[in-house]
Formats: structure tokens, sequence, C-alpha cells
């Protein structure tokens, strides 16, 4: 038996899609994601710092922080007059389906893996950080003060491969974050919006699991506000997919300068 | 649900206490220095291919020097430039592990090591009939007896590679100012690229006194239509940018800009074609440094565009479309 069984109450099987639904009406701001990421992967401290933005003194995702909870204090009018609320949540790597990063990667440092997630690999990583700028999310970073490589959310690869769910989700103590296969998430989470509505906060919906989010994430979100308001995009693109229609227009640019600068070398030049 | 109808106007989107929703990324002068340097080489090889077939005795040094230029810039400085610029140097050979078509970055690995053979193919044989390989004396010999056609023939598609992919590599990643011109950007690399090798060889004829009156009009003509072509390629990103044009004429990045125009397009175009080679090597100079100039602008306009969260959330705002 898998622990993933008892903790997850799923079995993790190389060929299905996992990823996290996180439902961010219940995140209680307690970071143990944050934590708990750290502890398993062994990513390191990067800086003490009072921000000033609320609670958040983590600041981004980036090469050291693979879990981030955002904290937005809000007073306006709500729901039921009331007039204050607090946004909390917690931020990872989108694991998206047209991977921008894997994409854009020229070693095939990164991968997808069996369970449908987007991995570097950190000993074939040479630091040339295009993935960098690739990512539509702002996930993906350069260590630049360590390694000088790549480095993300893994959606805790050795773990599923051991049969654990991964560090955040089992840390969660809301189920703000849940783990499981795609489809089995989406459906609870299809649901989970269904119920908040008919309780009236009608604000709730799903991002991240439209076409137009770098082909659909398997990592999303339940929020009850603009999706900016929690620093994300309201669409992704994967740059690869337009390469193409990049290259070909390059390459007529090039024949036609080209051909110019032939045109100029067999016009009969005694103009001199 | 959030609003599906109505887009705010760039700098009235809400945002997460005004930080970065992407990673702007690592790309400075090392980087710059190789979009210019190998850009150069690429146009420069072109030169001296086409010199070579299609000119004539008057436009020798046009193909020495662009040979010259194509093996320093290209199969030297460049893969310095870059290798240096990656976390870890000893591992650059990790691109050679995979060819992938939908990278750039992987695309560009292969064709610029494809470039550094023929350019140095190149420049070996022009070596060897210069006499600069007389001490090696068989190599000297079998470099004399090689053509240079079939090398080159080939070679300057490479070379036209060379000046053009860094457009496509640029312009395709998910910043916005970048992303915003993928159609162009390209053309827009390979006209200034044409233009900088241009004035590169123009100003090393005009260096070794080893110019002839034809061949320094041949490449002023070059030149001169390479940056019209730049700078109305320029003038179309910039309207085609809309509101994010911001990033480029106003903020930090604007006096690279503006002096890229000036240095790399407005004065060498008024200057038309000097007669004194002090004028030329000044015509030569200030080209060189507007096409470095531009580029610095584009990699550091798209830096501050992925800097500020209204840019990307402007940009991918599917509302707007």
């Amino acid at each position: 038996m898998q622990e993933a069984e008892l903790t997850a109450a799923t079995r993790i099987e190389a060929g299905r899609s996992y990823g996290f639904f996180t439902d961010t009406t219940v995140c209680i701001g307690c970071k143990a994601c944050e934590v708990a990421c750290k502890n398993w992967n062994g990513v390191g401290v990067d800086g003490l710092e009072w921000s000033g933005n609320s609670y958040d003194n983590t600041g981004d995702l980036g090469a050291q922080t693979w879990r981030h909870v955002a904290f937005v204090e809000q007073n306006k009018a709500l729901w039921h007059g009331q007039t204050q609320r607090w946004l909390m949540m917690s931020d990872v790597c989108k694991h998206c389906t047209r991977a921008g990063c894997f994409d854009a990667c020229p070693t095939g440092a990164i991968i997808r893996t069996e369970f449908d997630t987007i991995v570097v690999q950190s000993d074939v990583c040479n630091g040339c950080g295009y993935c960098v700028m690739a990512c539509p999310y702002g996930v993906i970073e350069l260590d630049l003060g360590g390694s000088g490589l790549a480095q993300k959310c893994t959606l805790c690869y050795d773990r599923l491969r051991g049969g654990l769910e991964p560090a955040c989700a089992k840390a969660c103590p809301t189920d703000s974050i849940q783990f499981g296969p795609l489809d089995a998430l989406v459906e609870r989470a299809v649901d989970r919006t269904v119920a908040l509505r008919h309780q009236g906060i009608e604000d709730a919906y799903l991002w991240g699991l439209d076409e137009h989010q770098a082909g659909g994430l398997n990592a999303f979100f339940l929020l009850v506000d603009e999706p900016e308001v929690y620093n994300l995009p309201r669409s992704g693109t994967d740059p690869a997919d337009f390469v193409a229609e990049s290259a070909w227009r390059t390459t007529v640019a090039a024949l036609l300068l080209g051909l110019f600068t032939i045109l100029n070398f067999l016009r009969a030049g005694h103009d001199a | 649900m959030p609003n599906d109808h109505q887009p705010p106007t760039l700098g009235d989107y809400p945002t997460y206490y005004d930080k970065p929703a992407l990673k702007s990324g690592h790309w400075r002068w090392l980087i710059i220095g190789y979009f210019w340097a190998g850009g150069m080489a690429g146009g420069s090889y072109l030169l001296a291919m086409i010199a070579h077939l299609f000119g004539d005795e008057a436009d020798r040094p046009i193909a020495r020097w662009g040979r010259y230029i194509a093996v320093v810039m290209g199969a030297v400085v460049s893969p310095v430039l870059l290798i240096w610029d990656l976390g870890k140097p000893s591992r650059f050979y990790n691109m050679l592990r995979i060819f992938k078509p939908r990278s750039p970055m992987s695309v560009g690995t292969w064709g610029l090591l494809t470039f550094s053979f023929f350019s140095g193919m190149s420049a070996f044989l022009q070596a060897a009939r210069d006499g600069l390989l007389r001490p090696f004396g068989p190599l000297a010999r079998l470099g004399k007896t090689l053509p240079f056609i079939p090398f080159e023939s080939i070679g300057a598609f490479f070379g036209l590679f060379m000046s053009g992919y860094t457009g496509v590599l640029l312009s395709n990643a998910t910043v916005p100012l970048w992303a915003k011109s993928y159609k162009t950007k390209g053309a827009t690399f390979l006209s200034s690229a044409l233009a900088t090798a241009s004035a590169a060889i123009t100003l090393l004829m005009a260096l070794t006194d080893n110019e002839t009156p034809r061949a320094i009009r041949r490449l002023h003509h070059v030149q001169r239509g390479a940056m019209i072509v730049e700078g109305a390629l320029i003038a179309h990103e910039v309207h085609h940018l809309g509101p994010l044009r911001g990033y480029l004429l106003r903020g930090k990045v604007a006096p690279h800009f503006y002096s890229a125009l000036l240095c790399g397009l407005v004065l060498p175009l008024l200057m038309r074609s000097p007669r004194s080679r002090a004028g030329r090597i000044l015509k030569a100079l200030l080209t060189l440094v507007g096409g470095f100039l531009y580029r610095t602008s584009a990699v550091m306009g798209g830096h501050a565009s992925a800097e500020d969260p209204q840019a990307i959330f402007y940009h991918s705002d599917p509302r707007r479309d």
C-alpha cells in the first residue's frame, strides 16, 4: 500500500496526469506548505526581510521558493454587507500542458515526467536561462546566488515515485492544497465552485483550466477576485507556438536581403 | 467570476504590491554583445561570399576582410561570450545532446557551430592566400589550392542564419516587449547585422589602407539599403507595440534607443559616402556603436516590460483581442 492512499486517497501510478487544486478560500496563510517544501526539497533560505506587504515576507516564487503564500488585504464592498477580507493563496509552478520552459530548453534538461509534470534535471541543465524568459507565470528562475541552474517546483517527483503525495499538499492543514489525479481534482474543484456560489460567494471561479492558460494547467486555483489581484495573468502562452511563423518570416527577409546584396554587386559599377 | 467585458488600460490593472508577474531574464552585456558580434559575423560572411562570387578584382578587399571579421566575431568572440554567460560554463556541451527545432536556443547553438566551421574554413583559405600560413608549409599549400566556392556557397546561408536567428530567439519569449514583435524581429536584426557588417568591413579596409573606390561604393550602397530597411522595420515595431512602446521610448532604456537611432541610422545616412578616410572611419564607428545600442535597447526594454506587472497583464489580456 502507498502512503498516498492514506493521506490523499489516491494511488500514484505512472502514466496518469497529476496536479494540484489550490482552493484559496480555505487557505489560512500558515505557510506550512512553504516550510514543508523547503524542508523536503532542501531548497535554501532566500532572504529574511520584512516586506511590509501584509504577512508576505516571502515575496515571490523563485529558484529557492517553490511554494509562495500571497496575502491580500482588501477594504471594499463585498457580499452580505462585509467590507473587509483577507485573501490568501499558495502559489506554485503550474506544470503547464504547453509548457514554455520545456519547449525553450536547449539541453533537454526540462522533461515531462510519467506523472505529466514538468521537472528540471539539474545534472543536465547548463544555466542558459532561456526557460526563465519563456515562462508565462514567472515561476522558473536561475539560482544565480548558488548553482547557477534553473530551479522550480518538481511536484515532488521523488515522492511521487515513492508513492507519497507532495510535501506541501501533505502539510496543508486545511486541504487548501489538494493533490491527486487531474480528472478527479477537476471534478472536485467544479463541485466546490458550484457549492460556494450556492452559498452566496458568486465571485468564486476556477483559474487555470482553460485552453488559453498554456493549454490548461496541472496546478489550478479557485479564486474569488480578478486574477491580477493574485499576481496571475489572464492568459498564458507557450512562446514556442510562434517559432515557426517567426522563423519563416525571418527566412524570407534573409533571402530578400541576400538578393538585394547580390544585385548591388551585379550592377555595372564604374560609378565611383 | 472575473470581469469578462471591459479590459482596463495599461497602468490601471490591479497588481500584487506592484511586484513583477514575470521573472526578467539575466541577459546583459555578454548576450547583447553576442547579438551584435554574431550578427556582424554572419553579415560579413555573406558580403565576403557575394563579393567573391559576383564581384570582380576591385571587390577583393570586401571578401578578404569579410572572411576575417566572420571568423573572429563568429567563431571566437561569439562562443566565448555565450559560454561565459552560462552559469555553468563547463556544461556548455549539454547543448549538443539534442537538436530541438522548437527551441531557438537549440537551433541557434547548432547554427553557430556550423557557421564556425564555415567561417574557419574561409579564413583558413584566405590566410593561406595572404601568405600568413607560410610557417606551416603543407597546410599553406593545401589552403592555397582549395577553392572558396564550395564552402562559401553553403556557409553564406549559415551567415544569414547567424544574422537573423537572434531576433527569433529574442522574440519567442513571454517578455511582453519582445513577444509583441515576433513577426519582424528577425528581419530587423538581419538588416541591422548587414549594416554593421558593411561598416565593419569598410572600417578595416580604411584602417589597413586596403580599399578600392569600387569596394567603398558597394559597401556604402549595401549599408544604406540595409539601414533604410532597418529604420522602416523599427518604425513599424514601435507603432505595433501600442502603449507598450513606453518601455522603449520612456524611462531608463530611452537614451539607448534614441542614441541607437541617431548613431546607427540618422547620422550614417546623413553622412552619405564620405570622401575622406577619416569620414569613412567615423561613419563606420557610428554604425557599429549604433548597432550595439539598438540591441541594448531591445534587450533592456524587454527586461523593463517583464519587471512591470502592468505590461504582462495588458499584453496577456484576451479581452483585448
